[in-house]
């Protein structure tokens, strides 16, 4: 009991001083000049510092000097006494120390046993493809994969397996669109495309010059046919583009199957001839029963039943490449219009009977009579094309295409009956973006409406990709990022940084900066839209074209009174800036109130690209092809409906010089 | 018979009382297109109907602009809006055309729709009869604007107010139906006050 208590007092009197102590010391520190160990200290309380004893006893064997009795006492003393004092504390701390990295260690080597198991069972992230090579493989993986889990996406699998194109083959962009679209496998990491010595460009659809050339050269045997027209048309394209701008003969040849409208009047640039030669040669398609049967003098009817399939990229064309034959793919093309599909044959037959029947009957009339419900594209709501990743499309529905974004390649626009019979004629190509028109997913019609541009030139860049470089320069309003109490200091300026891509906001002053996020760019693309000046800066970003936009821009003090007028003067204004650039087959974009476009009680400001227009020889126009990203491909709007939802918006447009 | 004296009334405050087509409808429509706007304004964006405001300077409108998000193609009925950001103010003669006016608004999540773009009416209907409906809606809060200023009520402004409301909750984005009346608050209390009298 007496040991007891002499313990109590000696720890109590340790806590009180172990400030005061080696070892121990936070603040206010001395060394005791001497000690006593009688379990108080030279201030009169007991020195106990609880894991700092042993530390003390060396201290005072230090302190004795040369002393050796001292010293030897002091060991014997010190040394007794931090083994006693100092032992459990140390027994303690090592427990804890123990349980504390025990558990760690029980807890990491867990972790790393459940990581072993589910390995097997998880999938792991794909490196993005560095190659073509790797590239096309991952994407018919993806295809495979997809195709394994729902069955009626194996034929586009085979499809995609079948018609495997160059790296910088014409139908590359065709096949991409549909066997990758929305770009699930990203092509970012590609390496740049190849440019070869002879002109030292491409061709419009992306073909080395000199490889067309000796195609043409080249050709024979079975493949003569073939690599002809490939050839030929490409250097066709050639010859015939001005400058500065790609001629509406592209789509032709990249699709050499497909129902071409043969009556499209070209354009001023370009010869008839030129148009005709390809066209007419080619649509050696074998199942001529399963092609659109009408007589429409816009589509090719009577087929060569011989005609074989032809590669889509021919053997020639591989000459300064590193791609084998089998690269090209031999499944040829696709004799039953897959781009079409099933419902989509069945429009466009009941449109060709219904038009031939009745040659004056109105476009949209004649398709509305067939019962269809989307008439002014057959190619919406009908394709059997699924996307990756998607379920296949349901039938068409009045108004509302699926949701999914069919598959570039669409189906040749249906001509306008007067266009088809003769009567009218066509300023522009309907087709022109035949190849790179995508639905916009998202408030993207700007990026949409550049990657058709862009294409046409032989750029080829994704939707995700150009929306990003909108980000990237600031040419994106995004007020949702910002609160109604914005000061200088709130975070309300999105940057975007395209190295690691994700997005931070910082304030207006620069004083402030947010964490980086993904998430920030994801919120920006869903609340917010490009500023009409970003759209002619992102098209001047790429383009080895110059783009002019107007719009109509009344001074700010203009009255409500003169606006009316002033509107309707730039009308006439943008109307002759319209046709001009359609004829000289120039790009032309413009801006259109969604609501007044798509018939429906919507206030949204739009932008399409405008492919053609349709005039009568006493040049009336009748109206013009639009690619709405929001809906529809070569949809025909009359010229009534056309400007009124141009005037409602802003007279916005857009031109390639 | 006990109804016909109503029934002339709202009769005359139809034919009469509020024009079809008004001021107010160019300059709501002419808003987007100034260069104000423009420069804030990103394309896509949709915008809301206007609503009165009054202060020292008299009536004055607001409406706001949004996004909607569907996963469809353009001008999908079944559209969500997202919250609105961007709000513009304006007087009838574009004296005074402001688009970066900050309105406190209910608190939203970024990147969150606040919930459905059309109404079951305005489901059906194409821009034609919907512009005719909104122009009416436009026409009659133009005709209560000056009784809105002063805090004046009558018979005539019970009718219009009534016609109002009935055409609000027609045609208004449900999802905004809170945005709206934060645009105005004192609006929106002057019409409930309107209906108790």
């Amino acid at each position: 009991m007496r040991y007891l208590i002499a313990l109590l007092v000696t720890f109590q009197a340790a806590t009180a001083h172990a400030d005061n102590y080696p070892g121990v010391c936070v603040s206010n520190c001395h060394i005791p000049t001497s000690t006593s160990y009688s379990g108080y200290s030279p201030e009169g309380g007991p020195s106990i510092a609880w894991g700092g004893m042993l530390g003390r006893a060396n201290q005072n064997i230090r302190n004795c000097g040369p002393n050796f009795v001292c010293a030897t006492g002091t060991a014997i003393v010190g040394y007794s006494l931090g083994i006693i004092f100092d032992g459990p504390y140390y027994a303690i701390k090592g427990v804890g120390y123990g349980l504390l990295y025990g558990v760690k260690g029980l807890g990491f080597v867990g972790k790393k046993i459940g990581q072993g198991i589910a390995y097997p069972f998880k999938s792991r992230p794909t490196p993005p493809p560095a190659s073509w090579e790797a590239y096309k493989h991952q994407i018919l993986k993806m295809q495979k994969r997809l195709a394994k889990k729902d069955k009626t996406l194996r034929p586009n699998y085979v499809w995609c397996k079948g018609n495997v194109p160059l790296s910088h083959g014409p139908s590359r962009l065709q096949w991409e669109s549909r066997c990758n679209p929305g770009d699930a496998i990203t092509r970012a990491y590609l390496p740049e495309t190849v440019k070869h010595s002879n002109a030292g460009e491409m061709t419009p659809m992306g073909l080395p010059a000199d490889v067309v050339a000796t195609a043409a050269a080249t050709a024979s045997g079975s493949d003569a046919a073939s690599n002809e027209v490939l050839a030929k048309t490409e250097a066709l394209a050639s010859a015939a583009a001005p400058a500065d701008a790609v001629p509406a003969a592209a789509p032709a040849s990249v699709d050499t199957t497909a129902p071409v409208p043969t009556s499209i009047p070209p354009a001023p640039s370009e010869s008839p001839s030129d148009i005709a030669a390809p066209t007419s040669q080619v649509a050696p398609v074998p199942d001529a029963a399963a092609t659109p049967s009408g007589t429409s003098p816009g589509i090719p009817t009577a087929l060569p039943t011989s005609a074989q399939p032809v590669l889509r990229d021919p053997a020639s064309a591989l000459k300064g490449t590193q791609e084998s034959t089998s690269d090209a793919g031999k499944g040829g093309f696709d004799s039953r219009e897959p781009m079409l599909g099933a419902k989509g044959q069945e429009v466009l037959k009941d449109y060709q009977a219904t038009a031939k029947q009745s040659p004056d009957l109105d476009y949209e009339t004649a398709i509305a009579a067939t019962g269809r419900t989307e008439p002014t594209n057959p190619s919406f709501g009908a394709s059997n094309v699924p996307a990756a990743g998607a379920a296949p499309p349901a039938a068409s529905k009045a108004a509302t295409p699926p949701d999914i974004s069919p598959p570039s390649g669409m189906p040749p626009v249906a001509l306008h009956p007067l266009v088809a019979s003769g009567t009218a004629s066509l300023i522009g190509n309907p087709d022109r973006y035949r190849f790179s028109f995508v639905r916009q997913n998202g408030a993207t019609c700007v990026p949409v409406m550049a990657r058709q541009f862009l294409a046409d030139e032989g750029i080829l860049k994704s939707e995700d990709e150009l929306y990003y470089k909108v980000l990237e320069k600031r040419w994106w309003a995004t007020p949702a990022l910002c609160t109604h109490d914005r000061t200088p200091q709130s975070l309300c300026n999105l940057i975007y940084d395209p190295t690691t891509k994700q997005c931070r906001l910082t304030s207006d002053d620069n004083t402030k900066s947010g964490q980086p996020s993904a998430v920030i760019c994801s919120v920006a693309r869903k609340e917010g839209a490009t500023f009409t000046v970003g759209i002619s800066a992102l098209l001047n970003e790429y383009s080895k074209r110059t783009y002019a936009q107007a719009i109509f821009s009344p001074p700010p003090q203009t009255t409500r009174a003169e606006l009316s007028k002033l509107q309707t003067a730039e009308l006439d204004v943008a109307r002759k800036e319209l046709l001009d650039a359609l004829r000289n087959g120039r790009n032309v974009g413009i801006g259109m109130l969604g609501g007044t476009l798509w018939n429906s009680p919507s206030k949204e400001l739009h932008v399409v690209a405008v492919s053609a227009a349709v005039e009568l020889p006493n040049g009336t126009i009748l109206g013009y092809y639009v690619n709405d990203g929001a809906g529809s491909y070569g949809r025909y709007v009359p010229v009534a409906v056309f400007e009124k939802a141009w005037i409602d918006d802003t007279l916005f447009r857009i031109y390639s010089k | 018979m006990r109804h016909l004296p109503a029934f002339l009334l709202l009769f005359t405050s139809t034919a009469y009382g509020v024009e079809t087509a008004s001021p107010l409808w160019e300059a709501y429509s002419f808003v987007r297109k100034t260069p104000q706007c423009q420069t804030v304004v990103g394309l896509e964006m949709n915008y809301s109907l206007p609503i009165p405001v009054r202060d020292n300077k008299g009536v004055r409108y607001r409406h706001m602009f949004y996004r909607t998000y569907s996963k469809k193609s353009g001008g999908d009925p079944d559209a969500q809006v997202m919250p609105p950001r961007i709000f513009a103010e304006y007087d009838i003669d574009f004296k005074d055309l402001r688009c970066d006016v900050a309105i406190p608004m209910p608190e939203s999540e970024p990147g969150k729709p606040v919930g459905a773009y059309s109404t079951p009416a305005t489901r059906g209907m194409d821009m034609a009869q919907w512009e005719e409906q909104a122009k009416r809606f436009v026409a009659l809060e133009e005709a209560l604007s000056p009784d809105f200023a002063i805090g004046r009520s009558g018979p005539q402004t019970t009718l219009n107010a009534r016609e109002f409301k009935k055409l609000f909750r027609k045609l208004a984005e449900p999802g905004l139906r809170p945005y709206y009346r934060a645009l105005s608050p004192e609006f929106w209390m002057w019409l409930e006050g309107l209906e108790k009298k």
